[in-house]
C-alpha cells in the first residue's frame, strides 16, 4: 500500500517507481505482443488438453443403445410435416399433445405473452406444449429436459420437425424402459428463444425481461430439472451433429455434458463438430494448427457475442447444464450420412447417461474454450497469456499515477527532491508537474461521458416509441439513435474543456482513471467471458497505451484515426461485416441495423448484458481516451 | 390305512387345541387385498394384515409380534404410525390415497399422558423401531421432528380427549430414505404367518420393486373392543400399498389392460394364512362402467360398502373357498374394450409443490391447493416441515388466490433453529370455489459446516413435501369395504403429501482440498525422509582405538575365554558329527563375537 499512497516515501519504493517509470513503456508493449503470441499457440494441438471425464456416474456409452424404431419416427415425422402444411399459421399443438398424451405420459400447455417494447409495442402470445415421463419409483425430485423449437414453414430459421417427431418417438421408447431414475421433460416451444426464456421462466417462477414477458404459471412440474438437451434436426438424413455450447452473456455449460455429447456422437459413428467444423486429420501438422485455430476464433467471436447459439443457452443462467444438438445434412460435409434412427441412439445414449448422474454437474470445467472437440483450453492455460495482453493498462495506470504530483504538503518538499533525483536519473519521468490536485478539472471529463452513456441506455426504448409514431421502422430508430449519439460525442472534450484546457497533471489523471477503469473492465469481464474480454483487450491496450495529447497535429490526427477504428459503434459494424456472406455495404448496413435492435431486444427481453456494457461502459471509455486526445 | 386316520384325528385335536387356545388369548387376525384397477390402466393393490388384540403389555402373545409390542409399550406409545415408501402417490392420477405416505420414511406417534419424558422415548423408540425395520429411522432427531397441532389428530379412540396435547406427538420424516427388501423381510416377519403362506406369499421382491410406488406401513392404534366402547382393545395394522403401471397386452383391435395375480405379483395364490380369522380378496369395481372386464374365477359374493353417501361395490372372495381345489389360483381380469391412454379423474382437491427461484443464495416454497368444486370453498389443512437450513423468512409467508393475498383461517408458525429444531408452519386456507389457492415462502439456503455435508454434496437436500388434510367427497378414495375411513360431516377425510423437493445448497469444492491433501501429504512424504536423515544423523569419522582395555574389561575377557572353554568341552561331548574343522569355524566366530561384547 505504502506503494500506491506515497511513491517517494521510502528509498526502496522509490527506486521501484523510477524503474516502473523508466522500463514500462518498454514493457508493456512487449508484454502484449507476448500475451497474443503465447494465447495464440495455446490453439496447437500440444499446447492444449484433451477433453476427460471428470464426473464418474455419467458411464458414458457403458450400455448398448437400443432404439431401432426407424419406421415409427418416419411416419411420426410424416404426419407432423402433413400436419404442418395443413397449419401453417399455428404450431399443430393438438397433434403434438395427442401423440404425447397416447403414450400415457402427462401432458401440459403453456402459455406466455410478450409485450415487444420497441416501436408501436405489439403484443405477442405464444404457446409451448410438455409432456412429462413419470419416473416409476421415484419423488419427482429431479428431471431432465428434452426441447425442440417448432417452426412453422416460411420461419427464418430450418423446419424443425423432425426434432419435434423424434420427441416423440422417443418418449414412446423411453416410456417402455424401466431404469428411469429421474422424470423426463419433453418440451415443445415456439418462437425460438423465447419460448424456452418463457418456459424456464415460469418454471421457476422467476421473472426475467423487465416485466416484459409474462411468462405466466405451469400446471405441472418435475422437481429440479439436472441437465437438459436441446434438439435441432434440419433434415431426415444427418451428415453431421454440431454440439452448441455458448449460452447467455458467454456462459458455458459443464465441459462433462460437452465430451458427454462428442463421446456418444463418436461411438454411434455420427460425425459431430464443434463451430461446424470438424477435426483436423492432421493436428500436429501446420495445417491442422491453423485450423485448430479459426475453430478457436469462431468460438471466441460467437461466445463474446453474448447471445445464445440455440435454445439451451437460456437454461444455463437457471444453474442447469444444457446443449444444443443441431443435425444437419450440410453438402460440403465428407462422409457417410446417418438416419434419424441413429441420432436417436445419440439421445438414448446421452438420456441414459444423465440418468445415472448422482449429483449435479459439478466436476468438470465451466471455463474453456474448445479448439477441436476433444481439446480444451481450460481457465488456468488461457488466463496467463490474457493477464500479459492487459497488464499494459494497469502498468501504465500506475506510472501515471506514480507521475502524478502529490498532494500532501508535508511531502511536497520531499517529493520535489525525488523529483530531480529521477530527473538526474533520466527518461520522461522527470517532467513531474507539481500543481494542485486536478481533481475539479478532471470529474467532468469522466463523469459526463458516463451520464451520456446511461442517457443513451435509457433513451433507446422511448427513441423508437417516438419515432414509430413518425413511422420509423424500429431497426433504423435504433440505428440512428446510437448514430447520432456516436458522432454527436465527439464535440464533447470542446463542451467539457470549454472554460479551462486540462492541465498537465489533470491529463495524466484522466489518463490514470481511464486505464483503471479500462482495467476493470477487462478483468471482471475475463471471469464471465473470457472471449469479449480478450478481443476488447486486444483492441483497446494499444489505444489507450497511445491515447494522450499529442502536441503535433499529424500525431492527434493519426491517433484520433485509431480511437475511431475502435469506437464500439465502429467494432459493432465491423462484426456484422465480417460475419455477413456478401460485402455489399448497403446489405450490411442493413445487417448492421437488425443487429443493433436484436441486442437491444436480448438486453431487455432475456439480460443479454453486451449493449448494457458497451453503452455504459465502453462508450464513455472510449470518449475519455478522445477527450484525452483532444483536450488540449 | 390307519395312519391316515390317526393323522387326520390328531390333526383335529391340534385344531381343536390351537382354536381354544385362540379363543383364551383373544387376538384375532384378518388379512384382505384390495386390488382397485383404475380407468387410467394402473391397478392399485392393497394388502392390510390386521390383529387386534386386548393386551400389548403382558408377557404372553399369542399372533401379536412380541418384538413390536414390547417396543410399543416400553415407550409408553399410544399410537404409532410409520410408512416406508419408494416413489410418490400421484393423486392427480390414482386418486386419493387412502393410508397417506410421504416419499422416504415417516413415522408419527402419540405417547401416552403418564410418559416421563416425551423426548427421551421418541429418541430411544426411533432406535429401537430403526432396528426393528433395518431403516435409518435413527436419524429422526429433534432437527428433524416436529409436534404440530392439527395435521396429525390421533386415529384411534382417545379415553380423554382433554389430555390431548401436542407435546404428546411427534411426526418426523426422512425424505431421502429407500425402501427395499431389507425393510420388507423384517416387515413379513412380524405377521403370524410371515411370507410362509396366504396373502403375503404374494408380496415377491422381484415384482413388488417393480412397481410405480410401494408403500409398507404399521399402524398401531386403539380401538373399541365393542359398540359401546367400554372396553379396548388394540389394532396392529400392516399394509402393503402398490401402484402397478398399466400393463397392456396387444390384441388385434388395440391393447388391453388385463391383468392378473401373476403379472401383477409374479405368482398365483395357495393357500390362506391358518390363523386368519377372514381373508379376502376384494376387487373395486368401479372403472367396470368405462373399461369392462370380466373376473375369473367368478366372485364368490358382491359387497356394497355406502361411506358419506357413496356407494362402491366390490367383487369379494374368500381365499379359503378359492384355494380349497388344491393347485395355485391365478385371479385374472379380462377386459372387453381397448385401452386409451389419457383419463384423468376430476378430483375435487389437487396439491403441487415446487421451488422457485435460482441461485445459492434465495430459494423459494410454493404450494398449490387448487379447489376443483366451482360451488363451494374447501377448508385444508396445510402442515409443512422444512429443515432448519433452508431458513424461511416467515414475514414472506402469504396465501395468495389469482394474485390476491387472503388471509389464513389460522396460523401456527414454530420458527426453526440451527442445528435444533426444523421450521413448522400450520396454516387453515379456506379455497375458494374453483380457485387455486397459493401458499408461498421465501427463505435462504444455509451454508453448512463442511462435516455436515452428505458424501454426495452435491446431490442437494431434501425437503419434505407439505401434507394437506381435508374432508372430500368419497368418490375418488381408495378405500377398503369393511375398513371405512374417518368420516365426518358427509365427507372423507383425507390426508396427502406433496412431493418432496431437492434443494441444492451452496456446497464447497471438497475435493480441492482433497487434491490439496493428497499433494502436501506426498510432499511431506517425499521431504520428510531426507529431511528427518539430515535433521537427526551426522555422518563422523569414529577413530579405532589402539588404547590398552582396562581392567574391568580384561577381567571381563578372561572370564568369556573361560566360558568359551567350557562350552567348546560340552559341543565336542554331545556333537561328536562335527567334524574338527566345523568346530574350529564354530569357535573361531565365538571369539569373533565375544570381542564384540
Amino acid at each position: 500500500m505504502g506503494l500506491l499512497t506515497s511513491p517517494t516515501a521510502g528509498g526502496s519504493s522509490k527506486k521501484f517507481a523510477n524503474i516502473l517509470i523508466k522500463w514500462e513503456p518498454v514493457v508493456s508493449p512487449l508484454l502484449y505482443i507476448a500475451g497474443i503470441i503465447w494465447f495464440l499457440a495455446l490453439a496447437y494441438h500440444p499446447y492444449n488438453a484433451g477433453t476427460y471425464f471428470s464426473e464418474n456416474a455419467l458411464l458414458p456409452g457403458l450400455v448398448t443403445n437400443e432404439f431401432s424404431d426407424g419406421s415409427e419416427l418416419a411416419r411420426l415425422l410424416k404426419a407432423l410435416e402433413a400436419e404442418a402444411a395443413d397449419h401453417p399459421d399455428t404450431v399443430p399443438h393438438p397433434w403434438i399433445r395427442a401423440q404425447f398424451r397416447q403414450l400415457g405420459l402427462q401432458v401440459y400447455p403453456h402459455n406466455f405473452t410478450l409485450r415487444y417494447p420497441l416501436g408501436n409495442g405489439s403484443v405477442f402470445h405464444g404457446e409451448n406444449t410438455y409432456a412429462v415421463l413419470r419416473a416409476p419409483r421415484s419423488g419427482s425430485t429431479e428431471a431432465l429436459v428434452l426441447s425442440a423449437p417448432y417452426r412453422r414453414p416460411g420461419a427464418p430459421h430450418p423446419p424443425n420437425h423432425a426434432a419435434v417427431a423424434m420427441l416423440v418417438a422417443l418418449a414412446k421408447y423411453f416410456r417402455r424402459q424401466v431404469y428411469w431414475a429421474k422424470d423426463i421433460v419433453f418440451l415443445v416451444t415456439e418462437h425460438e428463444q423465447l419460448g424456452v426464456a418463457a418456459w424456464l421462466s415460469a418454471y421457476h417462477q422467476q421473472p426475467v425481461g423487465h416485466g416484459l414477458l409474462d411468462a405466466g404459471d405451469l400446471p405441472g412440474r418435475a422437481g429440479s430439472i439436472q441437465a437438459a438437451i436441446n434438439l435441432e434436426v434440419e433434415s431426415a438424413t444427418v451428415s453431421h451433429v454440431d454440439v452448441l455450447v455458448e449460452g447467455l452473456n458467454g456462459q458455458l455449460p459443464n465441459l462433462d455434458l460437452v465430451k458427454m455429447a462428442h463421446w456418444i456422437c463418436h461411438q454411434e459413428h455420427i460425425q459431430h463438430t464443434t463451430q461446424g467444423r470438424a477435426d483436423h486429420p492432421r493436428p500436429h501438422s501446420e495445417a491442422g494448427y491453423r485450423h485448430s485455430l479459426q475453430t478457436l476464433l469462431h468460438m471466441m467471436a460467437s461466445q463474446a457475442a453474448g447471445t445464445p447459439t440455440g435454445n439451451h443457452g437460456h437454461y444455463l443462467r437457471y444453474g442447469i447444464q444444457a446443449v444444443t444438438l443441431r443435425a444437419l445434412d450440410d453438402r460440403a460435409m465428407p462422409g457417410p450420412r446417418s438416419g434419424l434412427s441413429h441420432l436417436a441412439r445419440v439421445l438414448e445414449g446421452m438420456f441414459r447417461s444423465l440418468n445415472n448422474l448422482l449429483e449435479r454437474f459439478h466436476q468438470s470445467f465451466f471455463f474453456y474454450l474448445m479448439p477441436a472437440t476433444g481439446r480444451y483450453i481450460s481457465i488456468g492455460l488461457y488466463m496467463p497469456p490474457f493477464a500479459l495482453v492487459a497488464i499494459g493498462i494497469v502498468l501504465r495506470a500506475l506510472t501515471c499515477w506514480l507521475r502524478l504530483p502529490d498532494t500532501d504538503d508535508s511531502e511536497r518538499q520531499q517529493e520535489a527532491e525525488g523529483a530531480e533525483s529521477v530527473g538526474k536519473k533520466g527518461g520522461d519521468a522527470c517532467d513531474r508537474p507539481s500543481e494542485p490536485w486536478p481533481l475539479a478539472a478532471v470529474l467532468p471529463c469522466v463523469l459526463a461521458p458516463h451520464a451520456l452513456g446511461a442517457v443513451t441506455l435509457a433513451g433507446l426504448v422511448p427513441l423508437t416509441q417516438l419515432l414509430a409514431a413518425a413511422g420509423w421502422p424500429t431497426e433504423r430508430a435504433v440505428f440512428a439513435g446510437l448514430l447520432t449519439v456516436s458522432v454527436g460525442s465527439l464535440l464533447l472534450p470542446a463542451i467539457t474543456n470549454r472554460r479551462s484546457p486540462l492541465s498537465e497533471s489533470g491529463r495524466l489523471l484522466l489518463r490514470c482513471v481511464t486505464l483503471i477503469e479500462l482495467g476493470l473492465l477487462v478483468f471482471t469481464a475475463a471471469l464471465f467471458n473470457i472471449s469479449l474480454a480478450l478481443i476488447v483487450t486486444t483492441l483497446y491496450t494499444p489505444v489507450a497505451l497511445s491515447a494522450r495529447y499529442y502536441s503535433s497535429a499529424p500525431a492527434r490526427l493519426l491517433a484520433s484515426l485509431c480511437l475511431l477504428l475502435v469506437h464500439p459503434f465502429t467494432l459493432q459494424l465491423a462484426a456484422v461485416a465480417l460475419g455477413a456472406p456478401a460485402l455489399a455495404w448497403r446489405a450490411v448496413l442493413a445487417a448492421d441495423q437488425r443487429a443493433l435492435a436484436v441486442a437491444l431486444v436480448d438486453s431487455l427481453v432475456y439480460g443479454a448484458r453486451l449493449l448494457d456494457v458497451a453503452c455504459t461502459v465502453l462508450l464513455p471509455l472510449w470518449l475519455q481516451m478522445w477527450t484525452l486526445v483532444h483536450c488540449g | 390305512m390307519a395312519a391316515p386316520c390317526g393323522g387326520s384325528g390328531f390333526r383335529r385335536w391340534l385344531v381343536l387345541l390351537f382354536l381354544f387356545a385362540n379363543s383364551l388369548c383373544s387376538d384375532q387376525f384378518n388379512e384382505s387385498l384390495l386390488i382397485k384397477p383404475l380407468t387410467s390402466g394402473h391397478v392399485i393393490s392393497k394388502f392390510d394384515f390386521v390383529i387386534g388384540t386386548d393386551n400389548i403389555s403382558g408377557a404372553h402373545f399369542h399372533l401379536v409380534p412380541r418384538h413390536l409390542a414390547e417396543v410399543i409399550s416400553h415407550h409408553h406409545v399410544l399410537e404409532l404410525h410409520l410408512s416406508l415408501t419408494q416413489g410418490f402417490w400421484r393423486h392427480d392420477i390414482w386418486g386419493y390415497p387412502a393410508r397417506q405416505a410421504g416419499t422416504g420414511a415417516q413415522l408419527w406417534v402419540w405417547f401416552d399422558p403418564d410418559t416421563p419424558s416425551v423426548d427421551e422415548s421418541w429418541s430411544s423408540l426411533v432406535n429401537a423401531l430403526s432396528g426393528l425395520f433395518c431403516a435409518s429411522l435413527n436419524f429422526m432427531d429433534r432437527t428433524v421432528t416436529t409436534s404440530p397441532e392439527f395435521a396429525f389428530r390421533p386415529a384411534g379412540v382417545v379415553s380423554d380427549p382433554s389430555e390431548l396435547e401436542s407435546r404428546l406427538l411427534r411426526v418426523a420424516s426422512l425424505p431421502r430414505e429407500a425402501t427395499c427388501t431389507e425393510n420388507l423381510t423384517p416387515w413379513q416377519k412380524l405377521l403370524p404367518c410371515g411370507a410362509a403362506s396366504g396373502l403375503s406369499t404374494l408380496l415377491n421382491p422381484t415384482h413388488l420393486y417393480s412397481t410405480s410406488y410401494h408403500s409398507l406401513s404399521v399402524d398401531f392404534r386403539p380401538v373399541c373392543a365393542d359398540t359401546s366402547c367400554s372396553r379396548l382393545r388394540y389394532e396392529i395394522t400392516q399394509s402393503v400399498t402398490l401402484v402397478h403401471e398399466p400393463v397392456t397386452t396387444p390384441r388385434r383391435d388395440g391393447p388391453r389392460q388385463d391383468w392378473s395375480m401373476k403379472s401383477l405379483f409374479g405368482r398365483g395364490l395357495y393357500d390362506a394364512c391358518a390363523v386368519a380369522e377372514r381373508s379376502d380378496i376384494f376387487v373395486d369395481t368401479a372403472a367396470n362402467g368405462s373399461y369392462p372386464f370380466v373376473l375369473s374365477p367368478a366372485p364368490h359374493s358382491e359387497v356394497t360398502s355406502i361411506v358419506a353417501g357413496h356407494t362402491a361395490t366390490y367383487a369379494a372372495y374368500s381365499v379359503t373357498n378359492l384355494t380349497s381345489g388344491g393347485g395355485g389360483v391365478n385371479l385374472r381380469a379380462a377386459y372387453s374394450r381397448p385401452h386409451r391412454h389419457g383419463w384423468t379423474p376430476s378430483l375435487p382437491l389437487t396439491v403441487t409443490q415446487y421451488q422457485t427461484g435460482s441461485g445459492q443464495y434465495s430459494v423459494g416454497l410454493s404450494l398449490q391447493l387448487r379447489n376443483a368444486d366451482r360451488l363451494s370453498p374447501l377448508d385444508v389443512s396445510v402442515l409443512q416441515v422444512v429443515p432448519w437450513y433452508i431458513r424461511l423468512y416467515l414475514h414472506t409467508l402469504q396465501v395468495t388466490v389469482d394474485g390476491q393475498v387472503i388471509k389464513p383461517v389460522y396460523q401456527r408458525l414454530v420458527p426453526g433453529r440451527d442445528r435444533q429444531r426444523p421450521y413448522t408452519l400450520e396454516l387453515g386456507v379456506r379455497i375458494p370455489a374453483g380457485r387455486v389457492a397459493t401458499v408461498s415462502v421465501q427463505a435462504e439456503r444455509a451454508f453448512l459446516k463442511w462435516h455436515e455435508y452428505p458424501p454426495d454434496a452435491n446431490h442437494g437436500f431434501y425437503l419434505p413435501g407439505a401434507v394437506v388434510s381435508a374432508l372430500l367427497p368419497a368418490q375418488n378414495c381408495t378405500r377398503h369395504p369393511i375398513r371405512s375411513p374417518p368420516v365426518e360431516g358427509g365427507r372423507v377425510f383425507v390426508r396427502l403429501s406433496a412431493e418432496n423437493q431437492l434443494v441444492t445448497l451452496p456446497t464447497p469444492d471438497f475435493s480441492m482440498p482433497y487434491n490439496v491433501i493428497c499433494l502436501v501429504c506426498t510432499v511431506v512424504a517425499l521431504a520428510f525422509g531426507p529431511l528427518h536423515n539430515i535433521c537427526t544423523k551426522r555422518l563422523l569419522l569414529v577413530p579405532v582405538s589402539e588404547e590398552k582395555p582396562g581392567i574391568a574389561a580384561r577381567i571381563k575377557s578372561n572370564l568369556g575365554r573361560l566360558m568359551w572353554w567350557r562350552r567348546a568341552a560340552d559341543q565336542s561331548d554331545t556333537a561328536s558329527s562335527q567334524s574338527p574343522a566345523e568346530a574350529s569355524q564354530s569357535s573361531a566366530a565365538k571369539v569373533k563375537s565375544t570381542k564384540a561384547d
